[in-house]
């Protein structure tokens, strides 16, 4: 998912970075004094579960969970994401500097939408709905971002069709694994600290 | 918060192969040819991948795919200085390296042929030490390559220790504020 320096062109740097410029902000703007412990702590889990490593095939994909980054944080995915990739383009060489802003938006504009469909559903009385909910917020999120990274190569020559049709393959399982993940973890902090899925 | 913490050693723990996703580009001479390896940073060969080679002015000067290993070779160009060597995986992933080539052509060693060393002049022994000693440097250089894409565990918990402490310098300004 992290496209790499010198692939695109600057019309695409430039509205990434706009893009994200503008979520971050949207996102600092709303932050209260109570959300920036949890907003630190899903930043470092998306830091560091770009790490995971899931071999599919002949290529491997990781995990990204800007699905559950989104349905917690809302508008704060994007300073969340951010700083994750920041940290993982300065010490992993992942990625890079002048595509922060394109990949941050191809990551973190899934994650807020994510939010928007599913955060009215994961408060429902229900426990099952709340797991479903979040089954489909980290399978959305990686299926998102997949598209976005397709529509962000366009630009560059390639085909939509057939890189949407690669990344979205390599990515199928992580969509299974992420969406069961992020599952399980909402259902918990359903049951164990309900409070975190009002905010 | 604590269940957090949980998951966020969970998510280390699950991490125990630390490579990150990058790919990779390995060049090194073997008998007169320039080989190139491209592979993701878990092992995986970067197949079918495109490959841009530029000459120290930075023009192109030749453009190929990698095979089903992940590699290619080329000829040694006549030209003399780094040349920049391109990888463009698909999904946006872009390897580069450079290798210097100092014009005249290393003789492969231990090619077999008998060679009467009263003949050699100067140059022909330097040619010949030339591509002994990259023969003899490649796993050494592979070695090195392998080493620099590990993900190292203090670089994850310096990550992590850049993200709190940023909250806690956030923390700190809201609360004066609030006094």
């Amino acid at each position: 998912m992290h496209i790499s320096e010198g692939i695109l062109s600057a019309p695409v740097l430039l509205s990434g970075a706009g893009v994200t410029i503008i979520g971050t902000a949207l996102g600092l703007r709303g932050m209260k004094e109570e959300k920036i412990p949890r907003t630190a702590l899903l930043s470092s889990a998306f830091f560091v579960a770009s790490l995971v490593h899931v071999p599919v095939g002949p290529s491997s994909a990781h995990l990204i969970l800007n699905g559950l980054v989104g349905i917690l944080l809302g508008w704060a995915a994007f300073p969340a994401i951010l700083l994750g990739l920041t940290l993982q383009a300065a010490l992993f060489q992942f990625g890079g500097l002048t595509t922060l802003g394109v990949n941050t938006m191809n990551m973190a504009l899934p994650a807020v939408i994510c939010y928007f469909l599913f955060h009215l559903l994961v408060k429902k009385k229900s426990t099952a709905l709340t797991g479903i909910a979040g089954f489909l917020a980290g399978f959305l999120g990686v299926l998102l971002s997949g598209l976005m990274v397709a529509l962000s190569l366009v630009f560059t020559g390639e085909y939509f069709r057939q890189v949407a049709k690669l990344v979205i393959i390599v990515h199928l399982p992580i969509m299974f694994i992420e969406g069961v993940i992020t599952g399980f973890i909402v259902v918990f902090l359903r049951k164990v600290k309900p409070e975190i899925l009002e905010g | 918060m604590r269940k957090g913490i949980f998951l966020l050693c969970f998510l280390l723990l699950l991490s125990s192969s630390l490579f990150a996703h990058r790919v990779n580009v390995f060049a090194y001479k073997e008998g007169g040819k320039i080989c190139l390896e491209g592979y993701f940073s878990d092992g995986t060969p970067a197949r079918n991948s495109k490959i841009e080679v530029y000459n120290p002015e930075g023009k192109k000067i030749l453009e190929g795919k990698t095979d089903e290993k992940g590699e290619f070779s080329f000829p040694i160009p006549g030209e003399k200085g780094n040349l920049k060597i391109v990888l463009l995986a698909s999904m946006g992933h872009r390897g580069e390296t450079s290798i210097s080539v100092g014009g005249n052509v290393p003789v492969p060693a231990g090619e077999g042929k008998k060679i009467d060393a009263g003949k050699l002049g100067d140059r022909d022994i330097e040619r010949m030490v030339e591509g002994a000693v990259e023969k003899a440097m490649k796993p050494v250089i592979k070695m090195i390559e392998e080493e620099n894409r590990r993900v190292r565990l203090t670089d994850i918990l310096g990550g992590i220790g850049y993200i709190l402490g940023l909250a806690g310098v956030a923390l700190y300004f809201l609360s004066k504020r609030k006094k």
